[in-house]
């Protein structure tokens, strides 16, 4: 959910336009056969992935950013899961391990029902209480890594994980019920409506407690899905073999075309790219989950190319957030002009060019319900520098300096100096302060040393405004009174109408309650919406179906992609 | 090197280095400084010749920068999206690279030397404009990097003993140090805690302030050590003598007496000193501790061209030749000036 923690990865979840299943009417009992997208492949053949670091968490209970989630796609199941249907650009909610679902009217209690057939790498049936078991590990101190949802909505106040204090005394967390092999109940502490969208987040998916080996798990997950791990050599490679006990019946999220993956890990991004656009011998069954650089986009309109270049777009939104603790910018006026001075489309150019990213009026993607166009300040992309200069004026503005943060890493210097190039040409003083990426958002956090101006972004977990709104214009609610972990610009505005709003129980009213709540805060510009990132990879000639997953950080989709011919 | 030289006399064979402050003394005699000849020396040597000129105007470029992108138009830091017809400047389709010019840099009658990918900012200016980064931090590291190694190389060197023990077990540790990876580590950590710690505003007077620092702090054990040789044989010497017995205190006979003495050597180690720092600060910058975005350095200009070298090459190409020209231009003023200076070497 932090936005690119590293280039490039970010955390994905749930998502957008469709969302078939209605409130409580439970999802189709449907468990056909998958839905394929493209023209499926062949089946069969070995699958290469580079990627420039090994992934962080394939514990399921601990991997939640982009490169991982794709990964664990491959090796792990959760109760229901988005699968992105590449013909009609969807994104579609689907079962994968629940057979069907429902909760009460007030939204509190859910009830998931598994399928028949299922069973891990080793032939053992998946059960309810595994599922129990894997979303309580989820409480423990050693797996904050993962969504933080379980031990936010369950209603099992206290309760610190399975491992330390006999497990609650051998109960667990008691908002879990599991009344027989197939049924898990979940109690939740507050009304949630768009609990099927969160029950795709990894954090639900079940864990044999006998095969649990706490933080070593993380080596070696027991598999749910098509894929199984043969070996796993950290910072080197992860080969993942075809696991038998799979049943595809049973999954319509994944073709699982190829038998093997291989992930290697630490090639440079332009080392990979040149192999990728050579097409050599070894490559031709590649792909990257790196998108090519600026550099190298003129590239892939080359003949030998442009046939297998893959476009994506995801579901995150880079903002820039006015730090509302500085006095200069506790001026609405201030913050407006700063609002209009900025030119986007230099942003944009700085992130890549128009390949790479593309302008955005808003934190809330275009295709998402209650999306409005911004219709307050109506700043054109190229920004308003009169408007801004006049708006500076009344300001009372008198050249004093703004910091502005950015993560130390190539196209987010380049952006940052785009937007401190435009800020200038209306007369503000911006200096760029370089964090280094692994602890930007931490320093960003602290108050002490959080900069004036922010450069910030935000994937939401599932598609609802519930999880685009409050997460980065409200309050923290593990701490009162705290800005929450992606409010960097320390707004406050209408957090009482939010706090009414988590109470909402029909989803019509949340969302067009919390798209006029957007629109309300907007209006005192705590921070200005700049780009969507853009991704444009080169696959290998014989890759089949190459389709980038825009729920899954834009990465190419490894549960579609097949192989011409096996190799 | 004021000392004016008449080319009719004929030139001598050298004196030892005890030359200046008694040749000062005894100037009607028909002997030369060491000084003169070098002097003379060098006005013969057209490389050293071509070179001094080549840095004289390099230093008239760092000193004239805003008149001479005054010129062209083009601030440095400004990005420019279209030309004076209306027509754009970059690709934004293809990643940001400048459309036209030579192997899509982007050269024109109005951006001679093209145009940054992804921005627009104007090549020459930026180049101009790091002249004087480049040039400000080897200069001023280079003085630091002189006045610390002669001080403490006199001190060291005359006073022996406890301090000379002392002072040279400090050279021998900064010399093992290694000290582009400190420096690496440092000047991130100064930058960002210089707010904190000292109440500095972490701006570009900070980042070039240590920057000299580092280079200069690095840079005079190497010569402390030579100087303190020199300052051990010279110490011995009868002029050093009788200003003592003639009751001279340390001060001034390491100031009066043996420092003019050590003139050669530290004008042939800054000559060489300079082009070794216009190197690291650029290096420096490439790795990305050198001065803040979005001032100009030739080290940030090859960093940020390296990704496009195949695409856009020249834009690699002037920032790097800049770089070469300057820095082989002091070296070659450097080997003149110790040629010059050195008594045994043979004169054509």
């Amino acid at each position: 959910m932090k936005y690119a923690k590293r280039v490039g990865q970010v955390i994905a979840a749930g998502v957008t336009l469709t969302l078939v299943a209605t409130a409580c009417g439970g999802g189709s009992d449907d468990a056909g056969s998958p839905t394929t997208t493209g023209t499926a492949g062949a089946k069969g053949g070995t699958v290469t992935v580079y990627h420039v670091n090994d992934v962080e968490h394939l514990d399921p209970q601990r991997n939640f950013v982009t490169d991982s989630s794709m990964i664990g796609k491959l090796i792990t199941r959760t109760l229901t899961d988005y699968r992105y249907d590449a013909k009609a650009k969807k994104i579609v909610l689907e079962n994968d391990l629940a057979a069907s679902y429902e909760s009460t009217p007030d939204f509190k209690t859910w009830t998931f029902k598994l399928k028949d057939g299922l069973k891990y790498e080793d032939g053992s049936p998946i059960v309810a209480a595994d599922i129990k078991y894997g979303a309580e590990r989820s409480f423990s101190a050693d797996m904050q890594e993962g969504a933080p949802y379980a031990h936010e909505y369950l209603d099992c106040p206290g309760y610190k994980g399975p491992y330390i204090a006999g497990n609650n005394g051998g109960k667990g967390c008691t908002g879990i019920e599991v009344p027989d092999e197939k049924t898990v109940v979940f109690k939740l502490n507050r009304a949630v409506p768009t609990f099927e969208g969160t029950a795709s987040m990894k954090v639900w998916s079940p864990v044999p407690k006998a095969k649990d080996t706490k933080t070593a798990y993380d080596n070696k997950p027991v598999s749910t899905g098509p894929y199984k791990i043969e070996s796993y050599v950290r910072k080197k490679t992860l080969v993942l073999v075809r696991n038998e006990n799979w049943d595809q019946k049973t999954d319509p999220l994944r073709n699982a075309l190829p038998d093997k993956f291989i992930f290697k890990f630490g090639d440079a991004e332009a080392t990979v790219d040149q192999r990728l656009f050579a097409d050599g011998a070894a490559d031709k069954s590649s792909v990257s989950f790196a998108g090519v650089q600026p550099e190298n986009i003129a590239k892939t309109n080359g003949a030998t190319v442009k046939d297998r270049v893959v476009e994506s777009e995801d579901i995150c939104r880079r903002y820039v957030a006015f730090n509302q603790q500085k006095p200069l910018l506790k001026n609405q006026k201030m913050r407006e002009a700063l609002y209009y001075g900025l030119d986007r489309t230099t942003y944009r150019d700085g992130r890549g060019g128009e390949r790479l990213a593309a302008v955005v009026d808003s934190i809330i993607p275009d295709d998402m319900d209650g999306y409005k166009a911004e219709e307050h300040f109506k700043a054109p992309p190229e920004g308003d520098k009169e408007k801004a200069k006049a708006l500076l004026t009344e300001a009372g503005y008198k050249g004093e300096k703004l910091t502005l943060g950015t993560a130390d890493s190539g196209l987010a210097v380049k952006a940052a100096e785009a937007a401190q190039a435009s800020w200038k040409a209306i007369g503000v003083n911006v200096d760029i302060r370089k964090i280094p990426g692994d602890n930007y958002y931490s320093t960003q956090q602290e108050d002490k040393s959080a900069t004036d101006l922010i450069t910030a972004g935000w994937c939401y977990d599932w598609a609802s405004l519930a999880t685009v709104v409050p997460p980065v214009l409200g309050p923290d609610t593990t701490a009162p009174n705290k800005a929450a972990q992606n409010n960097y610009g320390r707004s406050n505005v209408g957090w009482d109408k939010m706090a009414e709003l988590a109470k909402e129980t029909d989803k019509a009213k949340l969302t067009s309650g919390l798209s006029d709540l957007y629109a309300e805060i907007m209006k005192t510009a705590p921070l200005v919406p700049t780009v969507q990132d853009l991704n444009v990879y080169v696959v290998g000639s014989n890759i089949d179906n190459g389709v980038a997953d825009p729920n899954t950080g834009g990465l190419i989709d490894l549960t579609q992609i097949g192989l011409k011919k096996a190799n | 090197m004021t000392l004016g030289v008449s080319e009719d006399l004929p030139p001598d064979g050298g004196l030892p280095a005890d030359g200046l402050a008694e040749t000062a003394e005894a100037k009607q005699i028909e002997g030369r400084s060491l000084g003169q000849i070098a002097w003379a020396r060098l006005k013969k040597d057209k490389i050293a010749v071509i070179s001094a000129v080549i840095i004289l105007l390099i230093i008239a470029v760092a000193i004239f920068a805003p008149l001479i992108v005054k010129i062209n138009g083009f601030p440095p830091d400004q990005f420019n999206k279209l030309d004076s017809d209306g027509n754009p400047l970059l690709n934004t389709r293809d990643g940001g690279i400048p459309i036209g010019g030579l192997w899509g840099s982007g050269t024109s009658t109005e951006h001679w030397l093209g145009v940054e990918p992804q921005n627009g900012r104007d090549v020459f200016s930026r180049l101009v404009y790091g002249t004087r980064v480049s040039l400000l931090v080897a200069l001023g590291g280079t003085l630091i990097a002189i006045v610390l190694g002669t001080v403490i190389g006199m001190v060291s060197g005359y006073f022996g003993g406890w301090v000379d023990t002392l002072l040279s077990r400090l050279m021998d540790i900064m010399l093992s140090f290694p000290s582009l990876l400190f420096i690496m580590a440092l000047t991130p950590v100064v930058a960002d805690r210089g707010q904190d710690l000292l109440g500095i505003p972490d701006d570009n007077r900070l980042r070039l302030g240590v920057l000299m620092f580092v280079l200069g702090f690095f840079g005079w054990a190497y010569l402390a050590r030579i100087v303190r040789g020199q300052t051990l044989s010279l110490r011995e010497r009868e002029f050093v003598e009788a200003a003592r017995s003639l009751g001279a205190g340390p001060m001034y006979v390491i100031f009066k007496q043996i420092l003019p003495n050590l003139i050669p050597t530290l004008l042939v180690y800054t000559t060489l000193l300079i082009p070794g720092n216009i190197t690291a600060e650029a290096a420096l910058s490439f790795l990305g501790v050198g001065i803040k975005e979005p001032t100009s350095s030739w080290g940030r200009m090859i960093a940020d061209a390296s990704d496009w070298i195949e695409s856009n090459p020249l834009y690699l190409f002037f920032p790097g030749i800049a770089l070469f020209i300057t820095v082989l231009a002091f070296n070659l003023l450097g080997d003149s000036v110790r040629d010059a200076l050195d008594p045994r070497a043979g004169r054509s």
